[in-house]
């Protein structure tokens, strides 16, 4: 039994936290989050960190029971189900968000309103859904009649492998939803997926715009950098001669903008209908790295 | 110990040699067979004749050329190798241990590629070194199997007994599975999906570089192998009849253990771990052969290797088109129950 409005609750995913922040409750409910202060770029996480409000409880695979329990929370929204019996024992109630299988647009859009009862805000939940839907009815709009449908490819590139978003993902369907083409729409699964490396080169062939999962800290600095990663694959087109996009460090944690967003993928997809847009969740890859460039120029 | 049933050691009358050379034609055309159809269906499909087409006349620079001769033939070929190298690999292991369910990972070498691995993949060790950025996972399995292999080796220099290696092995494997779970609880979520993956195993993405070390230097070793075919069979018998026959036993184990380290350290630094081959696969040509004539079993279980490897590929690749599968799920989900299904039956002793 939960009692309600929850007033501590503690959080092992940033899209619990930034949806909490959706709904306004972030700094007075949150307690206890499972990612360290630094890794952090919500200022009210980070600041409530700072003064001790919210504790960090260790890895989400290794949760200190003493500090969870020293926080003394109402609710633990978790997506592990192994940490159950734990908090059963110590009489914490939780609820298994499993928000990183929320693979479709509608369950990422309807989430907030999933949290919002157990803190009686489903007037700030409403206020949500709505601002998300009319940004998609927006989209939808201004993309009818834009031009040609651009090809898109969105995953990852290891040195022997690769890994996609497949077509029944929030961003697959966002790409249709936006008057372009998603090239692995055929593609099914529960999460990011690896397809066979023949078929990314094969529809890398004719995609015009490319997003890697990977941030620069893990590599993405540039297309010859992404090129690097794989030579195999150095030759589809994004890279050659299109656009590679990469999220910014802040992408992750920032479901509580989920409808500037798809805004943002919608305006990379369509720049000639976004004219004046600024990219705030996302970075166009240069050719080279920096240093790279600097060596030519010498 | 025990010999195969039907066949004692050094006796293949002509008789005897109907069936293995019956097997060797039967299996050696299914793997044939398995390397025509892995080069020639993927998940994108192109006609027989563009693909003979591609194969006589290859115009670079276009997309189809590249994934038939950069993609689909190396990787064929990598299965085949990959299959038999890790077989004979777990045969030399067996004969070594005498002990019918050791494969060639027993002794931690899978485990310290991938404690190497998780280093370069999960921690910022390797940021900037983009000059080798590539090879950068390769390598470090490379380091790490053949590290492992190397302190083995120099305690198979003090030990005598295999059943202290084993256990010497053994242990490597849980401090090294030790480390790596200690990386794996402090990185950062986006980097530990790459690293499951590598740790899946796949023959996905090999280069021809890499083909050419495999052929030349894994070649090699089958041969040396090969040529330790009689010295196995007398090892087979008992170290003293072996010492008896003239093998000198301290250099031989260590030959051994060598040959079976390095064919199997190979692999795994470049294809990840794949589970079950090594395990399964001589029992599996123990079986088909009749035999434990090392003459015969040593290219027998190549050939039985590059079938189940190409086989298993095949599965990987084609299950879900053009979702792929994990490579060890599939030899398990294979090797697993002919294990079983073998040792229940008790139809094959060393």
């Amino acid at each position: 039994m939960v009692r309600t409005p929850v007033k501590r609750v503690a959080a092992y995913g940033y899209f619990d936290v930034s949806t909490l922040l959706a709904l306004g409750v972030l700094e007075e409910a949150l307690v206890g989050v499972t990612t360290p202060r630094e890794d952090w770029h919500i200022d009210a996480v980070k600041e409530g960190m700072a003064s001790g409000k919210i504790a960090f409880l260790g890895d989400s695979t290794a949760i200190d029971i003493e500090r969870l329990r020293r926080q003394e929370p109402e609710l633990v929204l978790t997506w592990d189900h192994a940490i159950i019996p734990m908090l059963d024992e110590l009489g914490i109630p939780c609820a298994v968000t499993s928000t990183p299988t929320a693979m479709c647009l509608n369950a990422r859009m309807r989430f907030v309103k999933f949290l919002a009862p157990f803190f009686n805000k489903q007037a700030a939940a409403d206020a949500f859904f709505e601002r998300v839907n009319n940004a998609l009815i927006k989209i939808r709009e201004k993309t009818r009649n834009a031009g040609p449908m651009p090809k898109v490819m969105w995953g990852d590139i290891y040195e022997k492998r690769v890994l996609v978003e497949p077509g029944n993902a929030w961003v697959g369907e966002l790409i249709g939803l936006a008057e372009s083409d998603y090239l692995f729409e055929d593609v099914f699964g529960t999460s990011c997926i690896e397809i066979s490396i023949e078929r990314f080169l094969y529809s890398g062939e004719d995609a015009d715009i490319f997003f890697t999962y990977r941030t620069a800290e893990s590599g993405a600095t540039s297309k010859a950098a992404v090129a690097r990663m794989n030579p195999l694959l150095a030759d589809i087109k994004p890279i050659t001669d299109g656009r590679v996009y990469a999220p910014l460090p802040h992408y992750s944690q920032s479901g509580h903008r989920l409808d500037e967003i798809l805004t943002e993928i919608a305006a990379i997809l369509h720049p000639e209908v976004y004219p004046e847009h600024e990219l705030k969740f996302f970075r166009q890859l240069p050719e080279t790295d920096p240093e790279a460039r600097q060596g030519e120029s010498r | 110990m025990t010999v195969a049933r039907s066949n004692t050691l050094g006796a293949c009358t002509p008789t005897g040699w109907r069936r293995p050379a019956a097997a060797f034609i039967f299996f050696g055309a299914l793997t044939a067979a398995l390397v025509v159809l892995n080069i020639g269906i993927g998940s994108i499909a192109f006609s027989p004749a563009d693909i003979l087409q591609t194969l006589i006349a290859p115009e670079s620079g276009t997309t189809m050329s590249a994934i038939i001769w950069k993609i689909r033939i190396p990787r064929a070929i990598a299965a085949v190798l990959g299959g038999a190298f890790l077989a004979v690999s777990g045969l030399l292991l067996q004969v070594y241990f005498r002990n019918p369910i050791v494969g060639p990972f027993i002794l931690g070498i899978s485990s310290g590629a991938t404690v190497m691995v998780s280093f370069v993949m999960l921690t910022t060790l390797t940021v900037g070194m983009t000059v080798i950025s590539p090879f950068m996972t390769t390598l470090a399995a490379f380091i790490g199997a053949y590290g492992v292999m190397l302190i083995i080796v120099a305690v198979a220099y003090r030990v005598k007994s295999g059943i202290t290696l084993l256990i010497i092995g053994l242990m490597m494997g849980y401090l090294c599975h030790a480390v790596t779970s200690i990386l794996t609880a402090l990185a950062e979520k986006e980097k530990i999906k790459g690293f499951v993956l590598w740790e899946l195993g796949s023959f996905s993405g090999f280069k021809w570089s890499e083909i050419s070390i495999l052929l030349v230097c894994g070649g090699l070793i089958l041969l040396l192998v090969y040529l330790l075919s009689k010295p196995l069979n007398a090892f087979l018998l008992g170290e003293t009849y072996a010492a008896s026959m003239g093998v000198n036993i301290r250099r031989f184990r260590i030959l051994i253990l060598l040959c079976a380290c390095a064919l199997a350290g190979m692999i795994t630094s470049m294809a990840g771990p794949v589970a079950f081959v090594g395990l399964a696969v001589p029992h599996m040509a123990r079986l088909v052969f009749q035999t434990s004539d090392n003459r015969i079993l040593i290219p027998g279980v190549c050939l039985m290797g590059a079938l189940v490897a190409s086989l298993c590929d095949f599965i990987a690749r084609m299950l879900l088109s053009p979702v792929e599968l994990p490579l060890s799920a599939i030899t398990a989900f294979f090797g697993a129950p002919i294990v079983i299904g073998l040792l229940m039956k008790r139809r094959v002793e060393l």
